[in-house]
């Protein structure tokens, strides 16, 4: 089984080249090692139909059974962005994400973004994005964008936190070749939105796409139970939370937990 | 204590040629140390910034930086060997590497693996140095010159500001 087909491709430069291979334990981690070696253009894909073990932030890992699911890796240049503006490029994937899952789904809006990057069904994990970017000076020469998506997977280890897939949301066996060339037009047409420096817009197909976003729920904020609710998300990409009594609170990732 | 009244007692024991004053008042406590020209051996000293030490109830005149010239040896130098000419040159010679943003400094790519350099390391343009991240975001810093790394300026795993020195390299 092959997951590319250049005949269903429908984008311009996402996915146009590509790097299939057989056996890899990350595919962000072969594509920041092909980068230090020459240069790829923008666009290509590296994919591998057996990654067993997904890089998700510093040393988390997630596992992924062998050609059930979506897990590859983009090369882009987004040499446009100013560094301090990067987190727009987290929100401009997340989107193009949750534009190609909420395709799929009848009630389409039980897919969303949950911040700062996993993708959500419900209550439960769909995947998530790892976007790392190389930097020369203050330019942002290549962003490695990592995308996991549980597909066709149907049994997850029990150390895995609340996962789902979209089979066992809605029952049905997907066609990955199908789904990989949707979502590279989703991504292609994203980007070039960004790229087209439209950020209002940007913003509020975020927000609107936010798992939580504007009602009470609850949060472990430095370690103290909190009933708050998120009204946005700031330029570099802190999250921002309401307190019942009108507190504000500006939260970097690691000061703040969903409680689920 | 004012912010004029401390640039004031700066300027003074720099003049002064006193190597060291500390100063303490009910508010502050100012710690001044000076490198008067005379005393450097010119044996591949630098010079490096380091914030004064200030402790004490903070008033918002505390919040305000001070930095000061203080002499530190740097062993890995190896600038004995150096004619003094350019000995003379050694302090501005090296060469900061700063950081493009705000976010968490990290020496190495995943908890247990080794650092991308330390010192001593030889850097090549395109290297990858350090990783920063905000929000998930990860970023490799790549070194921009070649060089030799003569010391690491942050630890690992801590914040960093936009701007903030990371690396001293000294080109080759």
């Amino acid at each position: 089984m092959i997951l590319f087909q250049p005949s269903l491709m429908q984008t311009l430069f996402i996915g146009q080249n590509h790097i299939e291979l057989p056996f890899i334990a990350s595919t962000n981690t072969y594509a920041s090692e092909l980068l230090q070696r020459e240069n790829v253009m923008e666009g290509t894909i590296i994919y591998t139909l057996n990654q067993h073990l997904g890089r998700g932030q510093r040393g988390n890992n997630w596992e992924s059974e062998p050609g059930k699911n979506l897990t590859f890796s983009i090369i882009l240049k987004p040499a446009f962005l100013p560094v301090y503006k990067q987190f727009d490029l987290n929100k401009a994937i997340s989107i193009a994400v949750v534009d190609f899952i909420q395709s799929q789904l009848e009630f389409s809006y039980s897919c969303k973004i949950k911040w700062p990057n996993d993708i959500y069904i419900n209550d439960k994990k769909l995947g998530g994005i790892l976007i790392e970017n190389i930097l020369k000076g203050n330019q942002i020469t290549y962003s490695i964008v990592g995308i996991g998506l549980n597909i066709n997977q149907e049994n997850f280890h029990e150390s895995v936190p609340n996962p789902i897939s979209l089979k066992l949301h809605t029952g049905i066996q997907y066609d990955l070749k199908f789904l990989f060339q949707n979502l590279c037009s989703c991504i292609e047409k994203r980007y070039l939105s960004l790229r087209n420096n439209d950020s209002d817009y940007l913003n509020t197909n975020y927000l609107s796409f936010l798992y939580r976003y504007g009602f009470y729920s609850e949060y472990e904020y430095l370690g103290d139970r909190i009933i708050a609710k998120i009204i946005g998300v700031a330029d570099q990409g802190k999250l921002i939370l309401e307190k019942e009594n009108g507190t504000l609170l500006s939260c970097d990732f690691k000061e703040i937990r969903f409680v689920i | 204590m004012k912010l004029n009244e401390i640039q004031e007692l700066i300027k003074f024991v720099a003049k002064s040629g006193v190597e060291e004053v500390e100063l303490e008042t009910k508010e502050i406590k100012i710690k001044i140390r000076s490198s008067s020209k005379g005393k450097t051996n010119g044996n591949g000293d630098y010079t490096m910034i380091s914030p004064a030490v200030m402790s004490g109830p903070v008033s918002p005149v505390a919040h305000t930086p001070i930095v000061m010239p203080t002499l530190t040896n740097v062993a890995e130098n190896g600038g004995a060997e150096k004619t003094p000419a350019v000995e003379k040159q050694n302090n501005a010679s090296y060469v900061t590497i700063k950081s493009p943003m705000i976010g968490t400094f990290y020496r190495a790519s995943e908890p247990g693996k080794p650092a991308f350099v330390n010192v001593g390391d030889e850097l090549a343009a395109g290297k990858v140095i350090c990783v920063i991240e905000a929000m998930k975001l990860f970023n490799e810093i790549e070194a921009e010159i070649k060089g030799r790394i003569v010391k690491v300026l942050v630890d690992d795993a801590s914040p960093v500001e936009y701007d903030q020195p990371l690396f001293l390299v000294e080109p080759i």
